[in-house]
């Protein structure tokens, strides 16, 4: 076995994910190879590190949409709120549908991974122009996000 | 039955964090947060306990929405977008700059693995049913990414 392999079982057994007799080969290679030796007191050091990085809080919105009913029920309530604004705002009266940059809703982001989610309205948002957004679930619109990084 | 709405309650933030921790920016990660909870509501009546754990299975789901996701944003705004996009490993301020920094810099399987080890506490055959590959790969994404942390760890220690 090569030392990349030896360190499987090494990060495997950090898990305690290894199977017995691969321990104790593994102890045997360790005994002869240092390099081996410091790759597993490293990671055991560094799972301390991973550590520090704990659990950011939801962002307020999400946190007090404590159940999934009432994210649903929020999102029913947003979009009544915008029918309504939609028809305040309208010149003239008509039974047009709103532009489609107010609803939010793209055609390819129409058709999630999951097609179950197809037409359930789950997410809202507060544009910068004040026009209220909103989106499909399991369609979050990447040309409308600012971006950190990417895989 | 599993119940969707118990499991919304337990592992909402958890799924959150996930998304944070596989590179995704806040407000990405609280809308697809939404869609994987939407789609367990959708889908829980087709949950197999037989074939995995209730957690894993959110996993898949939340998988399944972050490459969905990706796949777009890449279509739409192209490779040059995505190059733009990217930041060189940073942060020797403190540990945990250092620490996301190292783990934002891994691959992406290899991350996706050892986040779900290391924060959201899955095990291998749960991580292998969420990346729908063999236990063995896993152990072996998890691994590399351990020798990738090592060495990023390393060189933020040194430069400190």
């Amino acid at each position: 076995m090569t030392c990349m392999e030896w360190r499987e079982v090494l990060s495997a057994e950090l898990d305690g994910e290894a199977a017995p007799d691969e321990s104790s080969r593994a102890a045997a290679h360790l005994r002869a190879c240092a390099a081996c030796r410091g790759f597993k007191a490293g990671i055991a050091g560094d799972r301390l590190q991973l550590r520090s990085w704990s659990d950011e809080p939801l962002p307020a919105s999400r946190a007090r949409a404590a159940t999934l009913g009432g994210v649903a029920a929020a999102a029913i309530l947003m979009i009544a709120i915008g029918f309504l604004a939609g028809r305040a705002t309208r010149p003239e009266p008509s039974l047009a549908p709103a532009p489609r940059q107010d609803v939010g809703i793209d055609e390819p982001l129409a058709r999630p991974a999951a097609p179950a989610a197809q037409g359930r309205a789950a997410a809202s948002r507060l544009e910068p122009q004040g026009s209220l957004r909103f989106e499909m679930v399991g369609a979050v619109d990447p040309e409308r996000t600012p971006m950190g990084r990417l895989p | 039955m599993p119940d969707a709405e118990l499991a919304y309650g337990e592992h909402r933030l958890q799924v959150f964090n996930y998304f944070r921790r596989c590179g995704l920016p806040g407000d990405v990660a609280e809308d697809l947060t939404q869609s994987t909870f939407a789609t367990l509501l959708e889908t829980i009546g087709r949950y197999e306990p037989a074939r995995g754990s209730l957690v894993g299975y959110i996993y898949g789901i939340a998988r399944n929405h972050r490459r969905a996701f990706w796949r777009t944003f890449r279509r739409r705004q192209g490779p040059e977008a995505e190059a733009a996009c990217v930041e060189p490993a940073r942060g020797n301020a403190d540990t945990v700059a250092m620490v996301r920094g190292a783990v934002e810099s891994l691959q992406d399987d290899r991350r996706e693995a050892l986040v779900l080890r290391e924060f959201q506490g899955l095990s291998y055959a749960e991580i292998a049913a969420v990346q729908d590959v063999p236990i063995g790969t896993v152990r072996s994404r998890i691994a590399r990414a351990r020798e990738d942390l090592r060495a990023q760890l390393q060189r933020g220690e040194a430069a400190r």
